[in-house]
C-alpha cells in the first residue's frame, strides 16, 4: 500500500472515530434528518406489503370498503380494551373504598395506531407504526394489542420515535425485550424476554429466573409484574408450554398470546395524567377471567 | 470520474430499492441486503480512496436508517452506551471493501468468479462481526441453526445478485469509456525495485 492510500486510511479512521464520539442526542437527530428522507419509502413498502398479503390472502375487495373495515375494527378494538379499564376501575374503586385507602388513579391512556412496516431489522425484531412524536409517543412506552375476548397482551415497546408520524416498537419477541413478569396462579416472579435475535418464524418466548422449586405446569399463563419502570401490570405474555428446573432455577418456553406473525392494529399506553405509563399506581388490565387466545 | 459518480449514485439507490425488499418468514427472515452487495461489488470496480469514501457514504446512511439504540443493561443505560455503535456498520464497510481491493485485478483480468465469491463471502463476515459484537455485549454466544441459516441464506442472495451488479457496472464503465483500472492496493515498486 503506498504512502497516498495509508494517509486515506488515516483520514477513514479520524473520521470513523469522529462519528464515534457522537452522543446518543445528536445521533438521534441525525436519524430524524435521515429517517425524514426515507419514511415516504417506509411507508411505500408497507403499503406494497399489505397489498400483496393481501392480494396472497383473499380476494380483492373495494379500497373505500376495506377502509372503512379497518376503522371499525379498531373502534371495537378499543372499546374492548376499555370495557377492561372500566371493569377495573370499578373494582379497584370497591377494593380501595373498603380499605378506606382510596388513592386517586388515572385511565388508561391509549392511543390506537397500526404497523405500517414489519420487516425487522437486521439482528433485532421490530416493527414500525404510524404514530410517533406528533402524539406525544416517546420511548419506552408499552405497546399492547387485544387478545380473545377481554385480555391485552403485550407487543412490545417504543423503542425509537422515527418522526411526527412514525416510531419503532421493539417486539417482545426480541431478546432484548425484557418484562418482569409473574404467573398468574402460583405468582412466582421471572423475567420474559424473546430468543436470541432469529427467531422470528412462530417465535416463541423465555421465562427466566423463576424460582427453583417454582410451581408451573404446562398451559399456565403469564402476565407482566408490573416491577420496574417501563411495563405496566397483568398484561398478558405468555402460555407456558414447556419448563426444565435447572440447579439453582427454573427456565420455562413459552407460547406469546399475541399473534405476532399478524400484527396490524395495536395500542400505545400513553402516559396518564398522574404520571407515567409505568409508575407502580398505574391502572392495570384485569386479565384474570381472560385468556381465550 | 463519472463512472465514480455513477457508481455511488446506484449505491445511494440502492437505500430506496432496501426498503422494498421482502425478507423470508420461512427462512428466518433472511433477506437480500442489497446495499451492502452493491458496495461489495463497487468495492472491486473503484480504486482503494474511493472505495473509502463509497463505505464512509453507505456506511454513514445505513446506520441513519438502520441503527437501533438498543442498551445492555442498566449500567449501559447509565452511560449511554448501545450494542452496537453508531457508525460500526462504516468500519465494516471499510474493512470487507479492503479485503475486496485485494481481487480487484481479477475483475479487471475479466475474471469475475473471485470477486462475486468474495462478496457472498464478505456479507457473510460483516454480518458474523455484527452478530458477535452483540453476543459479546450480551455475554454469550448463543448460534442456533435459525443464526446460521439466516447468515448463509442472506449471503447466498447477495452471491446470486453480485453477477448481476457487476455487469452493470461493466456496463456503465463501457459505456462511459471508462476502464476499470487493476492494480488495488498492490505493493508497487519502481524500476530499482523500491517501493514507491
Amino acid at each position: 500500500m503506498n504512502r497516498l492510500n495509508l494517509a486515506y486510511v488515516a483520514i477513514f479512521v479520524v473520521l470513523l472515530i469522529w462519528i464515534g464520539f457522537f452522543e446518543s442526542q445528536k445521533v438521534e437527530r441525525i436519524q430524524r434528518g435521515a429517517l425524514a428522507i426515507f419514511s415516504p419509502f417506509i411507508k411505500a413498502s408497507g403499503r406494497v406489503s399489505n397489498t400483496a398479503s393481501t392480494l396472497e390472502g383473499r380476494q380483492m375487495t373495494y379500497s373505500q370498503l376495506e377502509e372503512a373495515y379497518i376503522a371499525s375494527r379498531r373502534e371495537r378494538d378499543q372499546l374492548r380494551i376499555e370495557m377492561l379499564q372500566l371493569e377495573e376501575v370499578t373494582s379497584e374503586n370497591d377494593e380501595l373504598r373498603k380499605a378506606l385507602d382510596y388513592k386517586a388513579r388515572s385511565p388508561l391512556n391509549l392511543l390506537p395506531t397500526r404497523v405500517v412496516n414489519r420487516k425487522p431489522l437486521t439482528w433485532y425484531n421490530t416493527v414500525v407504526i404510524n404514530k410517533g412524536s406528533a402524539d406525544g409517543v416517546a420511548a419506552d412506552l408499552p405497546v399492547i394489542a387485544p387478545v380473545g375476548k377481554d385480555g391485552a397482551g403485550l407487543v412490545g415497546k417504543v423503542t425509537e420515535v422515527l418522526s411526527a408520524n412514525s416510531s419503532v416498537v421493539l417486539l417482545l419477541t426480541d431478546e432484548m425485550c425484557q418484562v418482569p413478569a409473574v404467573m398468574e396462579e402460583s405468582e412466582d416472579q421471572g423475567i420474559v424476554s424473546g430468543e436470541r435475535t432469529l427467531v422470528r418464524h412462530s417465535p416463541t418466548l423465555r421465562l427466566r429466573y423463576l424460582a427453583k422449586e417454582a410451581d408451573l405446569e404446562s398451559g399456565d399463563l403469564v402476565v407482566s409484574s408490573g416491577v420496574g419502570e417501563v411495563f405496566g401490570k397483568n398484561l398478558l405474555l405468555g402460555k407456558v408450554r414447556e419448563f426444565k428446573r435447572g440447579v439453582i432455577d427454573t427456565e420455562a418456553i413459552l407460547v406469546p398470546v399475541v399473534d405476532f406473525e399478524n400484527l396490524e392494529d395495536v395500542f400505545i399506553m400513553l402516559p396518564n395524567a398522574a404520571g407515567s405509563a409505568s409508575s407502580s399506581d398505574q391502572a392495570s388490565v384485569n386479565v384474570s377471567s381472560s385468556v381465550g387466545g | 470520474m463519472i463512472f465514480y459518480a455513477s457508481a455511488l449514485f446506484v449505491l445511494i439507490c440502492s437505500f430506496i430499492f432496501q426498503e422494498f425488499i421482502p425478507a423470508l418468514p420461512w427462512a428466518h427472515y433472511s433477506t437480500l441486503l442489497l446495499v451492502h452487495t452493491i458496495f461489495y461489488t463497487s468495492a472491486v470496480c473503484v480504486p482503494f480512496p474511493i472505495m473509502l469514501g463509497f463505505a464512509f457514504v453507505a456506511g454513514y446512511i445505513w446506520d441513519c436508517r438502520y441503527y437501533l439504540p438498543v442498551q445492555t443493561g442498566e449500567a449501559a443505560a447509565m452511560t449511554g452506551q448501545f450494542e452496537i455503535p453508531f457508525g460500526m456498520t462504516i468500519l465494516i464497510f471499510g474493512i470487507m471493501g479492503a479485503v475486496l481491493q485485494g481481487v480487484r485485478p481479477f475483475f479487471g483480468r475479466g475474471r469475475w468468479e473471485l470477486p462475486i465469491f468474495m462478496v457472498g463471502v464478505c456479507t457473510l463476515v460483516g454480518l458474523l462481526i455484527q452478530f458477535l459484537v452483540i453476543s459479546f455485549q450480551r455475554g454469550d454466544f448463543g448460534m442456533g441453526s435459525e443464526f446460521w441459516v439466516y447468515v448463509f441464506l442472506t449471503s447466498f442472495f447477495s452471491l446470486l445478485v453480485a453477477p448481476l451488479i457487476l455487469f452493470l457496472f461493466s456496463r456503465i464503465a463501457g459505456a462511459l469509456n471508462h476502464k476499470i483500472y487493476v492494480d488495488g492496493i498492490a505493493r508497487r515498486y519502481n524500476s530499482h525495485g523500491d517501493t514507491i
